[in-house]
């Protein structure tokens, strides 16, 4: 087991620098200049070439991309020219917001997804079922911006039930979780149907009701325990995509996430923190992976880890 | 088995799901809230912006938004009156008693300091003649990281930077301390517009102790200075919080002891908000859209301020590129094919069509320059002269895509250039990509510009935008012979000869047609019912300390 | 990575030819007949924009403004109303139709056909090019996606080309997973080593022997993937990184009409109902095609 868990991080760290490699030549094959963003639009070129030189910015880019791995190893993820200060404390500083609004979105998304996958699997080919798919699917279509905005201007805005955005009220984070929530939770009802469905067809489902017991306990104990998997996975797998910054809705809704940062640091071209971001939103699906991996190993014996 | 049955499984789980997801919700919100809380015991104008500040260092922010941050933190020799309009152009002493002696050869400025001026806690020394001296040198020096004012043009009329600037002199000669509360500056050619260089921001004087116990970079995060307001607080990107600075040398000021700034917030949710009460002033500018639905309605149009900007759009057409190099049929062409009444409409009236290069709120300028009248037909038959058959020729216009409007006037300069039988393809990029490409030599032929003023003085629209030398010329436009007129305009100290100098010179430029221009545009802020005595100051936009809440 | 290549899909004892089979599944799935409906009219419209818009769509007109600039409603002129730079609406949701599908379809071909080929290349060669292959498929997957297109938008500049490229870039890796577990399971039958033993070259046995199995994988995944490219692309045409205008996008509509006050109400609600309907068609068209061409939930994700 430890073994496993070794080669996976390690496996992990191979991925994370392929990841850093991409970013960097994505990053660096800009046509416009970082030193520019410094030093404002009415700056002289000589000004420019000083910034160009002090930040290294003139050497050939693969002694820049060494020089960046190097900080790296050393937690130096490089100073962001937009905000004039370290990348890892901007992103550290931003973390715990998108981290609560990936948590809420995650939850809202179970507790809407799962009842209505539940209620379509068993109702299979009913009218329960019908309706929960033709729910899931307009939930799954629509697009997380028209969803956000409707949200804000009917609950925010004409009815004044929820704040305009922003986190500084006790209820800022029911719109946007809501948002992120009604668009995911269309995936885990389908997810725990098509699962369920399958597995109430299962033999040991007639055993089990053979042997007396109810049809409800029957689904609960050999049903949801098998549907737990996938659902698992899939939720590990959320929960690090949202940690990486949901762009649309923390824009949408002002939510002062990794997100909206990372968002505007693409827009100022301020590079170090758009690799700043991209990294870390890379370490959380991959640590996710390993962890998903792992807590699959531990839900179902039958997957042999190693 | 009845179906009700069934939904009571999932019920436990979903509570526990809203158990969890408040758990960890509520608690972030408690701890969000009390970095606010505290301001909601003060008085506090609440404010939002979509961007950052980014530094508030006087030395580096070059923009409209450090520039709104480092007014409200610090203080220049000089200052712009607390007035809308034309007034608020006006020059007055701020640090400094009153205005400057001149010498009669316009060389020497000497500024007498008030009494009593200090720096906000935990500073509070008495800022001296000395403090300045260091200060500008600090925001000129090269060693400064950023130091935006490094080499700077705005500067070389005053004596000593040319040797400063290469290293050779440790201090710029043209400063002199003269006694504790006496500076003179000392210039190797008059200059005009050297006082309104001095109530620039970089000109503000800050405590060296501070700067060197911080070190450069930090002071930019963590400011002291003389103004009204002294930084409370700073979580970057999210929120920051400016209290009363109980150093202030006016009395009564600021009026409103708190400002709460909150980054992040986009300019609709902005408007949004402050409809609803939730917040006092949006910081960005109302948008078309916005403005539309703000100028309909019979309870929020009351809270439209409008003020007419010292700015110009314009098309620059690259005089050192093709097909406009030497080419002066093509670009008269493009000077009468744009309807430029139009463009004000689209833009729903928010702004004064302009045919020179000064906008006519500049002191001096002539309101009723015409040169090229919209003649879309001639423009066809110039465009022939030119040696182009309509549908031969494409530009494509490149423009900055951070503001709306923007695209709206790059979409009606198509249609109309389409029009007289010229392709236009728009290109927009991100505002920094933008000024890393037009005024770079071979990089955009076509551009739509854009300047606001940096000091109200025609020499702000001519020495940066028109001239050989100078760092945003986007349309590339060198005629030595009018590079002489503009030195001779910048020096020549009787205002009426000076600013009939500028004119002369705006109609020889305009005949060489390196521009068209468009429109000097209006701008607006949505002031939340709560604001009192609400203006916009034309250079700094808002002035905090003057503003009142009910 | 989860997932470990997929089991491939074991062959049943056919009574009927599959053809027939996934036809009646599909013929009794009301999904099927709603999707196919709302996907051929998007791509009618898509395809005939320019006959049946009543104007030009990038064309501002004089008087398709008000006096101070604003947008109009309904009118005899513009059926669907204007935009605020005065262009017709209709025309422009029409014209946004064929953008959109443009993108999709041709980003998703693209991704289509780089996940398969490295997919089944990675199967079939196996040794070196395996591992690098499932290596980089690792690397993409780690990528926050939208993060990215917008970092190579913004960078490269928006352009029609740069998007294209961009989706394929960012949505190939799912197919090619598919693939490889398939290919992989494949490449040890007795009929595929039949074929190698008659002297058919690697390309060939793969393109005429191999590829047709993958079809149906193909076509869901496909399917259901030009729904969320539609999003995908909305979403940077949001956030002001789309093919830049005058070209009319849903996106930026909606983008541009979300801060429209609601008597404008016209600006938003159109393309947001034409960007919906189009990602439910073709979401509810791959869903069909799923149960009948997938019975036993293979691709489900």
């Amino acid at each position: 087991m430890a073994a496993y868990i070794l080669r996976r991080l390690l496996w992990g760290v191979l991925v994370l620098l392929g990841v850093s490699i991409i970013t960097f030549i994505t990053a660096f094959a800009i046509p416009s200049d970082p030193a520019r963003l410094v030093a404002g639009p009415h700056a002289t070129p000589a000004v420019l070439r000083a910034i160009r030189a002090a930040d290294g910015l003139d050497q050939p880019l693969p002694v820049q991309y060494l020089r960046y791995l190097l900080h790296l190893l050393q937690g130096n993820l490089g100073f962001s020219y937009q905000l004039q200060q370290d990348v890892l404390p901007s992103i550290a500083a931003r973390l715990p917001a998108t981290a609560v609004l990936a948590l809420a979105g995650v939850c809202f998304e179970l507790a809407i997804g799962l009842p209505i996958g539940m209620m379509a699997a068993l109702h299979h080919q009913r009218a329960a079922d019908r309706l929960g798919v033709v729910m899931a699917l307009i939930g799954f279509s629509m697009p997380p911006f028209v969803l956000g905005n409707l949200l804000l201007l009917v609950f925010a805005f004409d009815w004044s039930i929820f704040p305009l955005g922003g986190a500084d009220q006790p209820f800022s984070i029911v719109l946007p979780a809501l948002t992120l929530g009604l668009g995911g939770a269309a995936w885990y009802s389908r997810l725990l149907r098509a699962t369920l469905v399958d597995i109430l067809r299962m033999d040991y489902m007639r055993t089990a009701m053979a042997k007396g017991m109810t049809w409800r306990r029957a689904v609960i104990r050999h049903g949801l325990r098998n549907a737990a998997g996938p659902v698992v996975t899939q939720f590990g797998l959320d929960l690090a995509y949202f940690l990486g910054g949901v762009v649309v809705v923390e824009i949408v809704f002002a939510w002062p996430g990794v997100g909206q940062l990372a968002y505007n640091a693409i827009l100022n071209n301020d590079i170090n923190l758009v690799m700043g971001t991209v990294l870390i939103a890379a370490v959380f699906v991959v640590l996710a992976n390993i962890l998903v991996d792992i807590v699959q190993g531990l839900l179902d014996p039958r997957i042999r880890l190693g | 088995m009845k179906p009700t049955a069934l939904l009571r499984v999932p019920l436990p789980l979903l509570a526990a799901l809203a158990v969890v997801a408040l758990a960890v919700a509520i608690p972030y919100q408690a701890v969000a809230r009390t970095t606010t809380s505290s301001t909601h015991k003060v008085k506090t104008l609440r404010v939002a912006f979509q961007s950052d500040f980014g530094t508030l260092d006087p030395a580096v922010g070059y923009n409209f938004g450090p520039w709104i941050g480092e007014h409200a933190i610090f203080d220049a020799l000089l200052n712009y009156r607390d007035a809308p309009g034309t007034k608020g152009t006006q020059l007055i002493p701020d640090i400094a008693k009153s205005l400057p002696k001149v010498s009669r050869n316009g060389l020497y400025y000497t500024f007498h300091l008030r009494k009593g001026v200090r720096f906000s806690p935990p500073v509070n020394r008495v800022v001296t003649a000395a403090d300045f001296k260091y200060s500008i040198e600090r925001s000129l020096s090269k060693h400064t990281p950023n130091a935006a004012m490094y080499n700077s043009p705005f500067w070389s009329p005053l004596a000593g930077t040319k040797a400063f600037w290469s290293g050779k002199a440790a201090h710029i000669s043209g400063i002199k301390v003269l006694n504790r509360l006496t500076i003179q500056f000392h210039l190797s050619y008059p200059d005009l517009a050297f006082e309104n260089i001095l109530a620039m921001p970089f000109a503000s004087v800050v405590p060296k102790e501070w700067v060197q116990r911080k070190g450069a970079k930090r002071f930019a995060t963590d400011p002291i200075g003389t103004g009204p307001y002294r930084l409370l607080s700073w979580s970057r990107g999210q929120q920051m919080i400016l209290g009363r600075n109980r150093n202030y040398f006016r009395k009564g000021l600021p009026r409103i002891p708190r400002v709460s700034i909150q980054f992040g917030v986009n300019p609709h949710l902005q408007i949004l908000r402050a409809e609803k009460g939730q917040l006092d002033l949006p910081g960005d500018l109302v948008s078309t859209s916005d403005y539309l639905a703000l100028r309909l309605s019979s309870t929020y149009s009351k809270q439209l301020v409008g003020e007419k900007d010292i700015a110009v759009r314009y098309l620059a057409l690259n005089t050192q590129m093709k097909p406009f190099k030497g080419n002066l049929n093509l670009r008269r062409a493009i000077n009468m094919a744009i309807n430029k009444p139009h463009i004000i409409r689209l833009l729903n009236g928010r702004g004064v069509v302009m045919n020179g290069i000064f906008p006519p709120t500049m002191p001096g300028a002539n309101k009723h320059f015409t040169y090229y009248k919209y003649a879309p037909k001639k423009a066809k038959t110039l465009l022939k002269k030119a040696g182009y058959k309509p549908g031969q020729l494409h530009l494509s216009l490149m423009f900055d895509e951070s503001n709306a409007d923007y695209t709206t006037v790059a979409d009606a300069v198509q249609a109309d250039l389409k029009r007289i039988g010229v392709d236009v393809s728009p290109r927009p990029v991100s505002d920094n990509t933008y000024y890393s490409l037009i005024y770079t030599p071979g990089k955009s032929a076509f551009t739509l510009g854009v300047w606001g003023l940096d000091y109200p003085d025609p020499s702000d629209f001519i020495d940066p935008l028109l001239t050989c030398a100078g760092s945003s010329n986007a349309a590339f436009f060198c005629n030595h012979a009018d590079d002489r007129l503009a030195t001779r305009a910048r020096g020549d100290r009787n205002r009426k000869q000076r600013y009939a100098l500028y004119r002369k010179l705006e109609g020889k430029i305009m005949s060489q047609a390196p521009w068209a221009p468009l429109y000097d545009d209006k701008l607006y802020d949505f002031r939340g019912a709560t604001v009192k005595h609400f203006f916009i100051q034309p250079i700094w936009g808002f002035s905090y300390d003057q503003y009142e809440l009910k | 990575m989860i997932g470990a290549p997929l089991e491939p899909v074991e062959e049943e004892p056919l009574e009927e030819p599959a053809g027939h089979r996934t036809w009646r599944a599909l013929r009794v799935n009301p999904s099927f007949w709603i999707g196919a409906f709302l996907v051929t009219g998007v791509v009618f419209v898509a395809l005939f924009a320019p006959w049946l818009a009543p104007h030009n769509p990038d064309q501002p007109f004089p008087n398709g403004i008000s006096a101070i600039g604003a947008p109009l409603g309904h009118t005899a002129k513009f059926p669907f109303g204007t935009d605020t730079e005065g262009r017709d609406l209709l025309s422009r949701l029409l014209f946004g139709a064929r953008l959109s599908l443009t993108i999709s379809l041709s980003g998703n071909a693209l991704a289509v056909l780089i996940g398969v080929g490295l997919g089944a290349a990675a199967a079939w060669w196996r040794g070196a090019l395996e591992v690098i292959i499932m290596r980089l498929t690792d690397v993409m997957l780690a990528f926050p996606a939208l993060l990215l297109a917008l970092a190579i938008v913004a960078i490269r500049g928006p352009s029609l080309t740069v998007i294209i490229v961009v989706i394929g870039m960012v949505s190939w890796t799912g197919l090619c997973r598919i693939t490889y577990g398939q290919v992989l399971s494949y490449r040890e039958r007795e009929w595929v080593d039949a074929a190698r033993a008659t002297g058919l070259s690697s390309l060939r046995i793969l393109l005429r022997h191999i590829l047709p199995h993958l079809l149906a994988p193909i076509v869901v995944y496909a399917t259901l993937g030009v729904g969320l490219t539609v999003v995908f692309e909305g979403s940077l045409n949001y956030l002001g990184l789309g093919v830049p205008d005058p070209t009319a996008s849903w996106g930026r509509m909606i983008n541009q009409g979300a801060s429209a006050p609601l008597q404008f109400y016209w600006l938003v609600l159109y393309p947001s109902l034409a960007l919906f309907v189009t990602v439910l068609g073709f979401n509810m068209l791959g869903d069909a095609l799923r149960d009948a061409l997938d019975p036993h939930g293979q691709l489900r994700r």
